[in-house]
This record gives structure tokens, C-alpha cells and sequence, in this order.
């Protein structure tokens, strides 16, 4: 109502100053005549007509003016009709909760200036407020089973700073990587004007496990970057660098401490010599890995200007692929170590009885045709000679004996189609593809080591290093103790089993047997018995290539107390039997000498 | 035991009374019990910041912290008794647990970064004496509910210029730079967006006027998505819908809001990949811990570290996550004062929301209530991100916690919004009176 009246105040207020301004121009109006002057008069009587239309003007806005305020008007009383009607709508829900209430509310009846007071609350914002208490009780009860329950677990986290680091805004120099002798294989030194380089004093001999650091980091720079940036004792380093103020501190990393035996990488750096392909040796009891080579390689110190130019190489030429661990191959026949494993798994009782008479071919009613090596016909065997001469087709009939859903089991249980158990450089799967609806031709080739099995060498030497440790696979590791900047040591690594009693004694007795002859037998000009070495060749076909095959060589050494178990294999080599077998050879020979006898 | 672990007991005592006679004070009408209220909540403040400071200038001491100390203490002081002065109708409430939220500010941005408490000073008290003036102009200028378009242009275009001229900040388009200072537009335009809403709900709420502004609001907020402020466009989102609800009376708004929301979700995740990186971050912080789930991950160590009664003021790590002055002071909270503390804190700014749905509630005019709603459920549903994120409920959106994260757009922004509500208020206050 108030408002209302004002507005009319305003526009009397208006109108009266308006005529009052009239009155007076009229009056200087009729001042302004003067008879006679002609053009004073005319100049006079235009004045009176702007005047004239002046005051229309004036009269005008006054008019529109009135409008607006009656418009206004209506507006406001719209309004106060709205509130009403709000206020009547929300008494009436009032009542009606009253009436469905039991009507105990009695302050809001106490007093209608106490009922104004308190307002009458709208349902939409009720709602609204509602809905706000529930997010904010899920948010509180969320925190609180967080609290409670995964608290722990996050402040026990390695990667809690509070656990490791001891200033985690101070930057941290980026620790050093010893071998298993103490030697350094990667270190942050400081160039001549101060700035920071990674060198690596072993340049390409370990390249392949070491890694660099350029290029997102590989191998063990890559995989373990946290702990080398991770300072767990707050031990100051000289800051050289010119760029940098007097305040800023650096932290020394953690330095790894690797397995690897810096005269047997040599060794296995040597054999390979220009081939492509891989050398990995382990020590079968621990999982410890003791060399590991992959060729081609390149040299990390050169890091800084070639990578661009080996991150461009075509896959097969790639010298950033780790083949011991990332090199995907056909098994060739070293996978009749895996396959004898599921026969005898699958028939304990009479594996011993199989007989099978060779005539160099083999092509059984629904299946394939297979063919021995050079179309041998290898006469009467049993499983022994089967394995020892190799033959495929004896090979392929065991694998029509298997279980498919077994034998893909026990696959699986050594590792394949996942990824394996290594934390310390990358490693790609190794793929089995035998299931319930395989087709018989599938089950021959994949029995002898052809077929669609890809194997990576880390994957097939731990089916040896199984072998040899009687049934139990270990955890292989590169890195066996993390050391803080003053020897504290941080982490020290215990050997891990990742599957016990995959083979039963008499079965890793019974294979580890047919490997020690396979080796006296057919490669008995290769390594000399005092060596007691037990291994499978394989010669794994690729492509079309007959010509040329991806020569293996698995083995472990001494057969009757394994101390360790090397791999290697040659990329698209020439056929021969004993090539893959000297490369091994020279890396057993080396380790049995220095470290066994 | 030194002083800070003593005090942690001292704090997590102090914050559970305000919170319990903040709770109570919500429901009482007696002039007299109220001003006991008030007088309590208004000591246990003035407890907290000297304890704290007490705190930090042992830890350095050093003069300047108690300076620092004196000149918050005369600000806080002033706020208090010129709002009691002033508008003696206001919400003295509100105004006592926006002083309080901003001692916390106080206390933990001067525990990371002295040089930014003393920013945080200047700013909160140029934002302070704004906001004198924001109740007297409300009064005074009725015609604002007919300025509704002018609101959205501006707001728009403010919002518009970011992503063009703009520096990026964290990853997001969100500030423009004048001078020294870098001045986050998008937590003024929320002011805007809501007012033009209410103005234009408050005369016309036909379908198509709802269709004409559902797309203006829709325009407002890809900007936001482009600029990648992800939080803030939930916030406009969330107003919206409930301004909508509000202002229509009809639930299905609501419902239909919710659902267009988690479509929208969707969509954006699919096409935005700054959205799509944040979802899998929260998912799981521990795959890309050096990456995208970092923040997350050492929040989340952070407020483990700080359990129930947190670890004391000053002993923390806060420096381990970044921007967490901005970001994520609710785990600086929870890491050193502890779960306890973190949860008052929740607590009191739910209660904060709760006091401006009631006055929302009680205004007699649906362009005010519109605004109290609309302000109130992004001031909600802001701690709601910020808190959520931090504790991994939901993806981290990188919004301030108002009052307490350091920041002078979002504190002066969070200023004037009390502001806004508590001139509403003052205003339905005296009629009632009269």
C-alpha cells in the first residue's frame, strides 16, 4: 500500500513542476511583444512556437510517465495478489497438514506476529534442503567408512610419501643401478656445466635390462623410475648447477642393486655375437635372473641424439625390443618339454607304455599331415627316443591323446595367456591357443611347437627353470635390494614362489631325464657330460621360409643339483642343430666354472 | 607433546561445541537464547585463530605471523560487530559461521603460504567492505528484477572472453589477468546466471520461456565445458535445475533435471577428454599415479595420514599435493586437525545451506526466493564437489571450498553471496517487524 501511495506523490510532484514551468513561459511570452518591429515579431513568433511544442512534448512525457506508473501500478498489485494467493495456497497446505497431523503444533497457532516470524516454510525449498542433508550424510558416511576401513591401507602405501620421501617438493637426483659385483650400470653424473646427465658406464652390454631413461624410460630405468626417484634417507647432495639458487636442495635416489653377473652378460653378450636374438639365464631355486641379453641393441649413452632414429626402426630390426622378454616366437620343438609335462600329468601310470613306430610321416584319419625333420622315418620308439630324436610325429599323436581343456589348464597354470610375474621390466604375454573346440590338425602342430603357440624366451626358460627347481616355479627378478644414500637398506628381495607343485617329483625327475639325454644323446659334441647338462633344441618354422627357422636351445645345468637354466634363441638362422646350443653353452660353462665348482 | 599436538584435542573440543550450539541456535526464536548463541559461537572462533596462530608462531617464530595475526583478528572483528551495526536483522548466524570458515582460511593458508595469507587478507577485506553495500543496494534497487537479460549478457560475455583471451590455469581456461591479480570471472557470472534466472522465472514461467532460457543456461555451460571448469558447469547445471523446480512447483522438473544431468554426464565424457581422463583417475588413482591420478591418490594419503584427530596443526604434508590451498584444503583440514574437525566443518556448511533454504523459504517474493535458492543450492553443492572429490566419492572438478580455500574471486565471490542472502533476509526481517 505504501508504496503505491509514494508512487503517486512522485507524480503529482511531477505534474505541479510542469505547470508551474508553463505558466512561466507564458508569462515571458507575453513580455516578449513588441508591436511594430516586423522581424522581431516573426523571430518572436517562431520562439512561441518551439515553445508551443515544447510544452506539447512536455505534455507528452507527462502522459507517458502516467503510464508507466500505471503500469507499474498493476504490476506491483500483481504481485501482492501473487504473494496472497502464495500465502492463501500455503495456509491451506498448512491446514491440510495440520489435519493430517494430530494437530499439536501449537506455536504456530500461538500468535499471528509469532506465526509471521517463524514464516511459513515452502515445500520446493524443504525439498531442495532434503535432498542436501542426504549428499552431504552420504558424503560424512563415506568419509568415515574411509576413515575406518581403507585409512590403513593408504598409510601404509609404498607410494605414500609420508613412507618413502623425506622432502617430497625438494627434487631428487635419480639413484644409481649396481650389478650383482658392485659394478655401476647407470649413474646421474654432473657434466662440466653442472646440469645433470644419466651415464651408462657398460654402454649397449646391458642395455637390454638396464634400459634408459629417454623415451618414457625401458627396461629396469623405466619400470623401477619411482624408486630411483625415491630418497628415503634425506641425504643432501652437492648442487652444482648454475641455474639454480642457494636454497635448492637435491636428495640422492635409492640405488638397485640388479642380479646380474656383469662377466656372464659378457659371456652371453659375446655368444650371440651378431645374431638376432636373446640369451637369459636364471637361477632355477630363487628366480634370480643372472644375464640377459637381447640383439640388436644400442648403445643408452647415445640416447640423447640416435633414439629418434631407433624409434623409427621397423619392428624386426627394432633395437628398443627386449626379445628376451617382448619377443613373441613359435616354441619349435622345445615345446615337447611342455607337452611330455601334460602327458605325463595326464597318464602317471603309463607314459613309460607309449610306443610309436615312425615312418616319417603321419597323417591321421580327420586331421593333419605331419612330417618328421628331413622326412626321417624314426622307427620304434617310446617316449624317450620320441623326445631325443625329436620327432614330430610321434609329438602330434601324444597331443591327440591330451585333454584340450587340460592341457590348455596346465598352460595357463605355467603362465601363459597372462602376463608374467615380473616387476622389474616390461614383459609381453605368452599366448596358448588350445581349447575344447580346437580342431585336430591345431592340436598336432601345437603338440611339436608349431601352430598358433607364441612364447616369449622368459616364458619358456621358466618352463625349464620349473624343471629343474622340482615342480616349483619362482617369481624371476632383476632387482634384489634397494639401498638408501647412507646403505640403509630399503627393500631387500627375498626369492618368491609364483606356483608351487606344478610338476610332482617323479615328474620333473622324468623330465628333467629325457632332457639330460636329449643332450647326451644328440648334442653329446656340443657340451661335454661333466657338465651334466640337460636341454631341448627347437627349430621353430616361421612363415614360408623353409630354409631358415628360429633356432632354441633351452637347458639347465647340472642336471642332478640345477644351478642355472640359460635360453637362447636365434632369429631366422640357417638349420642347425647345435648353433643355439654353443651360444648356451659357453654362458653354462662359465657360470658352472666361477660360481659352482 | 608439544603445543600443536595438545591443541589438537583443544580444536576438535572447540569445533564440536560450535557445531552442536550452531545446530541448536537453527532452531531457537528466543531473541535472548540467541544472543547467548551467538556470543558463544563468536568466542570459539576467536579461540580457534588464536590457538592457531599461537601454533604457527611458535613453528617459525617469526613477529610476522603475529602481525598477520592482529590485522585478520581486526577484520574479522570489524565484520562481526559493522554487520551487527549495519543490518541488525541480519542473519547473525550465517554471518558467525561464514567468520569462522574464514579463520580456517586464515589459519591454513598462512600455515602453506604466508606471502598468500596476506593476499587472502587483502582480498577478504576489500571483498568485506563490498558486501556492506550489497544489502543497502538490494534494498534500494527494486528494478533489478527487471534486469534479468542484462544479467545474461554480461555474465555471458564475461564467460565468453575467458576461453579467448584467458591463461590457463591447472589445465582449465579459467582467469583472465589484470595487473597482478588473476580474476576467475566464472565465480561472478554464477552471481549473474542466478539473478538473470530469478528475474526472468519471476515473470514469465511458460514452457517456452522455460525452453528460451534452459537454452541460454545450456550455452553458459558448454562454455564452461570447452574452458574444461567441469566443476563450475555442474554448479550452473545444479542451480538451474533447482531454480527451475522452484519456480515452476512442479517435481518433474527435478527428476527430468537429474536425468538430463547423468545423460549429459555421459555425453561429455564421451566428447570431452579432459572429462573422460577424470573419470578414470577416479576410478582408479593408483593405475596413473604419476599421472592423472595423483592428486587424488595423495589426497586420499593425506587424510588416511590424519586420521580422527589428525596429525596437528603444522606437521603435515601438505606441500605433497599441489594447488591444495585451491583444490583441496578439506584434506589440508583432515590431514592435521583431523576427521573430526573435517567433519564439523561439513557440518557447519550444511548447516549454512540449511539457514538459506529457510530464508529462501520465507521470502514473499519469488524473484528473492529464486535468488536465495539458486545461490544457496551452488554454494551446497560447490563444497559438495570439492569435498567429494577430495575424499574420491566422486571425480575430482577442482573447486574451491568457499571461504576457506585461498582464492580471491571465489572468497569475494562467497562474500557477496552471504551478502545477498543476509540483505534478503534483513529485508523480510523488517517487514515482519513492521
Amino acid at each position: 500500500m505504501e508504496r503505491k501511495d509514494k508512487n503517486k506523490g512522485k507524480l503529482d510532484e511531477k505534474f505541479e513542476f510542469d505547470w508551474e514551468k508553463e505558466y512561466n513561459e507564458v508569462k515571458s511570452e507575453y513580455k516578449g511583444v513588441k508591436p511594430g518591429d516586423d522581424k522581431e515579431l516573426a523571430r518572436e513568433e517562431a520562439r512561441a512556437e518551439r515553445e508551443r511544442a515544447r510544452i506539447a512534448r512536455a505534455e507528452a512525457k507527462a502522459q507517458k510517465e502516467k503510464a508507466r506508473a500505471e503500469k507499474e501500478k498493476f504490476r506491483s498489485d500483481r504481485e501482492t495478489l501473487r504473494a496472497e494467493r502464495e500465502r492463501a495456497r500455503l495456509e491451506r497446505e498448512e491446514a491440510e497438514a495440520k489435519r493430517a497431523g494430530s494437530g499439536q503444533d501449537k506455536t504456530s497457532g500461538s500468535s499471528d506476529v509469532e506465526k509471521r516470524r517463524k514464516g511459513k516454510r515452502n515445500i520446493e525449498t524443504n525439498v531442495i534442503a532434503f535432498i542436501f542433508v542426504g549428499i552431504f550424510a552420504v558424503m560424512i558416511i563415506y568419509f568415515i567408512n574411509f576413515q575406518q576401513s581403507t585409512a590403513t591401507e593408504m598409510a601404509q602405501s609404498p607410494l605414500n610419501p609420508r613412507n618413502t620421501t623425506v622432502a617430497p617438493p625438494d627434487p631428487v637426483r635419480r639413484g644409481s643401478i649396481y650389478a650383482a659385483d658392485g659394478s655401476v650400470l647407470a649413474v646421474t653424473k654432473l657434466n662440466d656445466e653442472g646440469k645433470e646427465y644419466r651415464s651408462y658406464p657398460m654402454g649397449a652390454l646391458f642395455s637390454t635390462p638396464v634400459g634408459m631413461e629417454r623415451g618414457g624410460g625401458s627396461g629396469i630405468e623405466g619400470k623401477l623410475n619411482d624408486e630411483l626417484l625415491t630418497s628415503s634417507h634425506d641425504t643432501l647432495v652437492e648442487v652444482k648447477s648454475s641455474d639454480v639458487d642457494e636454497n635448492h636442495k637435491e636428495y640422492q635416489g635409492n640405488s638397485l642393486y640388479t642380479t646380474l653377473i656383469p662377466e656372464l652378460q659378457q659371456t652371453a653378450y659375446d655368444a650371440l655375437g651378431d645374431n638376432k636374438g636373446a640369451v637369459l639365464a636364471i637361477e632355477p631355486s630363487t628366480g634370480k635372473i643372472l644375464c640377459m641379453v637381447s640383439k640388436p641393441t644400442y648403445d643408452p649413452n647415445k640416447g640423447s641424439t640416435d633414439y629418434d632414429e631407433w624409434a623409427a626402426l621397423p619392428a624386426e630390426d627394432s633395437v628398443l625390443i627386449n626379445r628376451a622378454t617382448q619377443g613373441q616366437y613359435p616354441p619349435g620343438s622345445t615345446f615337447k618339454i611342455f607337452t611330455a609335462i601334460e602327458y605325463m600329468k595326464e597318464n602317471p601310470d603309463r607314459y613309460n607304455n607309449f610306443r610309436f613306430n615312425c615312418e616319417g610321416t603321419t597323417w591321421p584319419k580327420g586331421g593333419a599331415k605331419i612330417s618328421c625333420q628331413y622326412h626321417t622315418a624314426h622307427g620304434n620308439e617310446d617316449i624317450t627316443k620320441s623326445f631325443v630324436v625329436s620327432c614330430n610325429c610321434a609329438f602330434s599323436t601324444i597331443g591327440l591323446e591330451l585333454d584340450k581343456e587340460k592341457y590348455k589348464q596346465t598352460a595357463e597354470e605355467f603362465g601363459f595367456n597372462a602376463k608374467l610375474p615380473i616387476d622389474d621390466i616390461e614383459s609381453f604375454e605368452s599366448r596358448f591357443f588350445i581349447n575344447k573346440d580346437s580342431s585336430m590338425s591345431e592340436v598336432q602342430e601345437t603338440a611339436f611347437g608349431q601352430g598358433n603357440t607364441m612364447i616369449t624366451p622368459l616364458q619358456n626358460l621358466m618352463i625349464t627353470a620349473t624343471v629343474a627347481n622340482g615342480g616349483t616355479m619362482m617369481k624371476p627378478y632383476l632387482v634384489d635390494k634397494v639401498e638408501a644414500a647412507d646403505g640403509t637398506v630399503v627393500k631387500q628381495k627375498a626369492p618368491i614362489v609364483f606356483r608351487s607343485d606344478l610338476l610332482s617329483e617323479k615328474e620333473s625327475g622324468a623330465v628333467t631325464e629325457l632332457m639330460h639325454q636329449m643332450v647326451s644323446q644328440s648334442l653329446g659334441g656340443v657340451f661335454r657330460s661333466a657338465y651334466k647338462v640337460a636341454g631341448k633344441t627347437g627349430q621353430a618354422e616361421y612363415e614360408n621360409d623353409i630354409d631358415k627357422a628360429h633356432l632354441w636351445f633351452t637347458c639347465f645345468a647340472p642336471y642332478d643339483d640345477p644351478q642355472i637354466a640359460v635360453i637362447c634363441v636365434l632369429e631366422k638362422n640357417e638349420i642347425d642343430p647345435y648353433k643355439a646350443p654353443k651360444v648356451c653353452r659357453e654362458v653354462v660353462y662359465d657360470y658352472i666354472n666361477n660360481y659352482y665348482w | 607433546m608439544d603445543f600443536a599436538e595438545i591443541a589438537r584435542y583443544i580444536f576438535i573440543g572447540l569445533f564440536a561445541v560450535y557445531t552442536l550450539v550452531t545446530y541448536v541456535g537453527s532452531t531457537l526464536h528466543d531473541r535472548r537464547a540467541l544472543k547467548g548463541v551467538y556470543a558463544i559461537q563468536n568466542i570459539i572462533t576467536f579461540a580457534i585463530h588464536l590457538i592457531g596462530y599461537i601454533i604457527l608462531y611458535l613453528g617459525a617464530d617469526d613477529m610476522k605471523y603475529i602481525v598477520l595475526y592482529i590485522c585478520e583478528f581486526a577484520l574479522l572483528f570489524a565484520t562481526i560487530v559493522v554487520y551487527d551495526i549495519v543490518y541488525p536483522k541480519a542473519s547473525r548466524l550465517l554471518v558467525n559461521n561464514m567468520v569462522i570458515l574464514e579463520v580456517v582460511g586464515f589459519i591454513f593458508i598462512t600455515r602453506i603460504n604466508y606471502d598468500e595469507g596476506v593476499r587472502q587478507l587483502v582480498l577478504a577485506a576489500i571483498g568485506t567492505v563490498i558486501t556492506f553495500f550489497v544489502p543497502a543496494f538490494l534494498r534500494n534497487v527494486k528494478q533489478m528484477r527487471n534486469w534479468g537479460w542484462a544479467f545474461a549478457a554480461i555474465g555471458f560475455i564475461a564467460l565468453a572472453i575467458v576461453p579467448i583471451f584467458g591463461r590457463t590455469v591447472n589445465g582449465a581456461d579459467l582467469a583472465i589477468r589484470i595487473g597482478d591479480y588473476t580474476l576467475q570471472l566464472s565465480e561472478f557470472v554464477k552471481i549473474l546466471f542466478v539473478l538473470f534466472v530469478a528475474s526472468i522465472f519471476n515473470r514469465l514461467r511458460s514452457f517456452k520461456q522455460i525452453l528460451i532460457v534452459s537454452g541460454i543456461a545450456f550455452a553458459h555451460i558448454v562454455i564452461l565445458l570447452v574452458s574444461r571448469d567441469l566443476g563450475t558447469a555442474l554448479i550452473f547445471f545444479v542451480a538451474y535445475v533447482v531454480m527451475i523446480y522452484v519456480a515452476t512447483h512442479k517435481f518433474y522438473y527435478l527428476a527430468a533435471g537429474v536425468g538430463i544431468g547423468l545423460l549429459g554426464g555421459f555425453i561429455s565424457s564421451k566428447v570431452f577428454s579432459h572429462v573422460r581422463s577424470r573419470i578414470y583417475a577416479w576410478r582408479d588413482p593408483f593405475k596413473d599415479y604419476q599421472g592423472s591420478g595423483w592428486q587424488i591418490a595423495r589426497s586420499l594419503f593425506s587424510i588416511a595420514a590424519g586420521g580422527w584427530i589428525g596429525v596437528g596443526l603444522g606437521k603435515g604434508l601438505p606441500s605433497s599435493i599441489i594447488h591444495i590451498e585451491n583444490d583441496m584444503m578439506f584434506t589440508a583440514i583432515s590431514e592435521e586437525m583431523g576427521g573430526i574437525v573435517a567433519i564439523a566443518i561439513l557440518l557447519i556448511c550444511l548447516n549454512n545451506l540449511i539457514l538459506m533454504m529457510g530464508i529462501a523459504s520465507r521470502c514473499n517474493t519469488l524473484f528473492y526466493r529464486l535468488i536465495a535458492v539458486g545461490l544457496g543450492s551452488m554454494y551446497g553443492f560447490q563444497v559438495f564437489l570439492t569435498v567429494g572429490g577430495a575424499i574420491k566419492l566422486i571425480p575430482l572438478t577442482g573447486v574451491t571450498l568457499p571461504f576457506v580455500s585461498y582464492g580471491g574471486s571465489s572468497l569475494i565471490a562467497s562474500l557477496i553471496v552471504f551478502a545477498l542472502i543476509n540483505g534478503m533476509y534483513t529485508m523480510r526481517e523488517e517487514q515482519v517487524t513492521r
